[in-house]
């Protein structure tokens, strides 16, 4: 048997690995944690990290375990970024797949749409879809969702038309094939490495958003907590306890990190010219 | 014209590309004749050399003759069948018979299927449509006979299609044309994108399969040696138009229309003292764009030997001799012979 | 010889890091050039004919190229120790190049003129009005129909073969002493390379400027070149005058390539004559004769010991690598 091809690229095994620690962190965290996320503790306020009182990344301003909430955090965070990058994902690549390989009116009317939803700051948009469809989680990854369909959209727009002109499309119609057979069999294999690379790369962008949004207070709600929101009430006390913003920050830099490097080998492993090669 | 003997016979085809202006409002800005008024036969067993500069029109012709590409007018019969006409079932049917070989052994072959699944696909197409009926194991026999007439090793199936050599990939792309049995292939610049050793090799295998599967070939080529070496007759292409067609021994021994005759002379020798002797024809400037109307010979503006009535009437395809015809009005009464 | 040597490339060398291992992609490669002569340079793709001729102006990208050993002597000057600056002059002024793909040397958006104009500004300090009227010049010199309105026109309104043509002026603009010519015609139909290579004739017999001609068309060697050097994987196989090349080839590759070219003045034969096999490898090359797996002469020594060049008959230019003409260099 021969070793998966991921494992002989080393950005994407680091990217990997990341990820895989998160995602341990997250099903530990489903039914053990340190403390008690929400539970306030007034005596002890703002302690800066010890081992001595068991909080080892300190306690917020109303004395919450900062490594407890993380731990509960990642997974809201986790599971929007996945939802959403799917959404976007599904909705953006039958588009994107329908303009291009219809073409002509089809291509231009559903392109047009799509460059209309790209000329809003992403940002912006989700604000917009946000104050339309009220704060909750949800609706989180509904408007992180809907920023990424015009991205996955061109995409595979893309990449299907310039497919599309390849010889071996024509001798496929040469040989009496069909349209659906061409697109399953033909286009759609072919047209997979931009999109994983653009998957992974979407999966980091929507924990930033989410991010984002939670620190305007227009994401996640507290007192859930999620690492948006923890950044967001660090704000008050960050001079004086700065683990409090700290560690919310390193955890979204280092998953960021992880899907931007996981995307990065998915680039290289996924060019069939570098297969196989002796 | 029932003769028997013909297998494709192509009457006026004109194909013409429209040229679109604007982004979101798309209106036609004018034609592209790519192919403008082309008639040619195919018997069988023959092979025909359409040749020609880029933008002449004789891909655009291979493809339409194909039925990969939309005709504007004019027909193509194959075995005196009318390809127009037929339902896309019965089209499906027909394809069988003609078959291509493309250019580019690398953007011919899909990059994610291995060598024998390609060269399988035809057939396991036709077998899901119902078309023939072939078992998965002789599919799997089928193929490995294919890929040992083809040259291929049989132990290269599994392998993917950059790990063989051009000219090996080259030898995928004809198996895969030959796996229905077709009765003719049409070769789009079979060789052009290879070494010249390798160019001798995949000449050699066409041939030699045209003998022992008795072939008709249409051969698309802008080498002028390769087409003469392979070809039984070359019909020449200026424009969108034939401009003159013969046997391929006496198109080089006496080409009568001036391009041909410059077309010829361009062709490097190699050989260089008779390089050194002869006489070259240089022709002044380009191509013009097939997208302006005029009227006239298409040949007008870079021809040596213009005359008036060049420029306002378009001369058609007239018999030199049985087998010679030329669309010039320097030999378009008969009794005037060169 | 009594001609006089403009350029003189010894022992060249040149290497390419890749992820699978180092490429010898010249290998042991030395030629001279004369004043005047036009030496073809003639080779199969990936023979390393091109890399040869980047070598020799050190355009050769590091990472992941290297020219790792030899001379390359240009008025007993060795080009190769040159520094940027000095090398930066000699291109263009004094040897110039033209490439295959007229398009993508060409700044699309800066006007004709203004692009021929811009290399005899630089080097010949030219001022505007002289520099433009000199590109007119040069356009009418190369054929351009129209050249005073032509001038303004941009690349992408000018023809495959104008545009070539447009490159042949701006690589004439300085009179320079070589010019290099990296397969001038293969993008262009053959009556544009008719046009395109009896301009390069007629320049390089007025002039009196040599000529590297590399291509992989013997009919084009056969047309423009005196004398020729077959490369093959790396090295040069063969070299001899254009008569000796076509008339008396000695080398089994050479030979071959020959023999497997349909020819258009002669009646075709059943079979072309086909070499077998495809060029090797340059990573993991045989040890002995890199030709020896394809070759039909190959004897016991090809396996293992790599053929030197041998002269023939003690003549300098006439030289061929393979054992088969061993004898002959020695009774030479």
């Amino acid at each position: 048997m021969e070793k998966p091809r991921i494992l002989k690229n080393g950005i994407a095994i680091m990217g990997l690995v990341i990820i895989l620690l998160y995602i341990i962190m997250i099903i530990v965290s489903s039914f053990w944690l340190p403390f008690d996320p929400s539970e306030m503790d007034v005596k002890h306020v703002l302690e800066s990290p010890s081992f001595g009182t068991g909080h080892f990344f300190g306690t917020d301003e109303f004395g919450r375990d900062v490594l407890s909430r993380i731990m509960k955090g990642s997974s809201v965070s986790l599971i929007i970024s996945i939802s959403a990058t799917a959404l976007g994902a599904v909705f953006g690549i039958m588009m994107g797949i329908w303009a291009g390989f219809l073409g002509g009116r089809w291509d231009n009317f559903i392109m047009r749409i799509a460059d209309i939803m790209f000329s809003f700051p992403s940002l912006l948009m989700a604000i917009f879809v946000m104050a339309v469809l009220g704060e909750n989680t949800y609706n989180v990854i509904i408007a992180i969702g809907i920023i990424y369909i015009p991205q996955f959209a061109r995409i595979s727009r893309g990449a299907i038309l310039s497919l599309k002109s390849n010889e071996f499309i024509r001798a496929a119609r040469s040989n009496g094939a069909g349209n659906i057979y061409i697109l399953f069999r033909h286009l759609l294999p072919n047209s997979m490495p931009p999109i994983i690379v653009q998957v992974s790369l979407s999966l980091s962008v929507a924990i930033l958003l989410e991010s984002s949004l939670s620190f305007l207070g227009l994401g996640v709600q507290p007192p859930e907590p999620s690492w948006g929101n923890m950044l967001s009430s660090a704000r008050k006390v960050m001079m004086i306890a700065p683990w409090t913003a700290i560690y919310p920050g390193l955890a979204i830099i280092t998953l960021v990190l992880g899907f931007n490097l996981l995307g990065d080998g998915l680039r290289d492993i996924l060019d069939p010219r570098l297969r196989n090669v002796s | 014209m029932v003769n028997t003997d013909i297998l494709l016979d192509v009457q006026n085809l004109k194909v013409h590309f429209p040229i679109e202006k604007g982004i979101i409002f798309k209106r036609n800005a004018g034609w592209i004749r790519a192919v403008d008024g082309v008639s040619f036969s195919i018997r069988k067993g023959e092979s025909l050399g359409l040749v020609g500069e880029s933008g002449c029109g004789k891909s655009t012709t291979a493809m339409t003759v194909a039925q990969l590409q939309a005709s504007t007018a004019g027909k193509v019969f194959f075995e005196g069948r009318d390809l127009s006409l037929i339902t896309p079932k019965e089209l499906r049917r027909e394809r069988m018979n003609f078959q291509i070989v493309f250019q580019d052994p690398y953007s011919s072959l899909n990059p994610r299927m291995r060598a024998g699944d390609i060269i399988a696909e035809p057939l396991r197409i036709y077998a899901r449509k119902k078309i023939i009926s072939i078992s998965k194991k002789e599919v799997l026999e089928k193929t490995a006979s294919l890929m040992d007439r083809c040259g291929l090793p049989s132990s290269s199936a599994d392998r993917y299609p950059h790990e063989f050599s051009g000219g090996q990939r080259q030898r995928i792309g004809i198996a895969r044309a030959l796996s229905l049995g077709p009765k003719m292939i049409i070769a789009d610049e079979p060789v052009s994108a290879l070494d010249v050793s390798i160019q001798s090799q995949i000449l050699n295998l066409l041939k030699d399969l045209q003998q022992e599967l008795d072939l008709t070939f249409l051969f698309i080529a802008h080498d002028l040696a390769v087409v003469e070496y392979f070809c039984s007759r070359i019909a020449v292409m200026y424009l969108g138009h034939i401009v003159e067609t013969a046997d391929s021994k006496t198109l080089y021994n006496q080409p009568i229309h001036p391009y041909t005759r410059a077309l010829f002379s361009a062709v490097p020798l190699s050989d260089p003292r008779s390089a050194r002797k002869r006489k070259r024809i240089i022709l002044e400037g380009d191509v013009p764009s097939p997208s302006v109307v005029r009227a006239g010979c298409p040949f007008m503006d870079r021809c040596p030997d213009v005359m008036e009535r060049c420029k306002v009437e378009t001369p058609t395809l007239s018999n030199l001799d049985k087998n010679h015809q030329v669309a010039c009005f320097l030999y378009d009464s008969p009794g005037k012979e060169r | 010889m009594g001609k006089e040597i403009i350029l003189h490339v010894e022992g060249l060398r040149t290497e390419f890091q890749t992820e699978r291992g180092i490429v010898q992609a010249v290998n042991n490669v030395s030629f001279v050039l004369h004043r005047g002569e036009t030496l073809g340079i003639v080779g199969e793709s990936g023979c390393g004919k091109s890399v040869t001729n980047f070598s020799i102006l050190k355009l050769v990208q590091y990472p992941p190229g290297r020219i790792t050993d030899g001379t390359v002597l240009y008025n007993e000057k060795d080009l190769l120790q040159c520094s940027e600056d000095e090398i930066r002059t000699i291109r263009g002024k004094h040897i110039a190049m033209i490439f295959q793909d007229p398009l993508t040397s060409l700044n699309p958006v800066i006007k004709i003129w203004v692009q021929i104009a811009e290399a005899l500004r630089l080097h010949q300090g030219m001022s505007k009005k002289d520099a433009k009227a000199k590109a007119i010049e040069l356009l009418k010199l190369i054929g351009i129909p129209d050249a005073e309105q032509r001038a303004d026109n941009y690349p992408h309104q000018f023809s495959g073969g104008m545009r070539q043509r447009v490159m042949i002026a701006m690589a004439l603009s300085c009179n320079p002493d070589i010019l290099i010519a990296d397969e001038p015609t293969t993008a262009l139909d053959v009556t544009i390379q008719a046009q395109i290579l009896e301009i390069i004739k007629n320049l390089s017999q007025e002039h009196k400027t040599s000529v590297i001609m590399i291509t992989h068309d013997l009919g084009v060697v056969a047309e423009m070149c005196d004398a020729v050097c077959v490369m093959y994987a790396g090295r040069i196989v063969e070299r001899a005058t254009i008569d000796e090349l076509f008339y008396d080839p000695k080398h089994p590759y050479t030979i071959g390539l020959l023999n497997s070219i349909p020819r258009i003045d002669q009646d075709s034969e059943e079979h072309l004559h086909s070499i077998l096999g495809a060029p090797p490898d340059l990573i993991d090359l045989p040890i002995g004769c890199p030709f020896q797996p394809r070759c039909t002469h190959a004897m016991e020594i090809c396996a293992y010991k790599s053929p030197p060049e041998f002269s023939m008959g003690g003549d300098e230019s006439r030289t061929v690598a393979c054992w088969l003409h061993e004898k002959e260099h020695a009774h030479g």
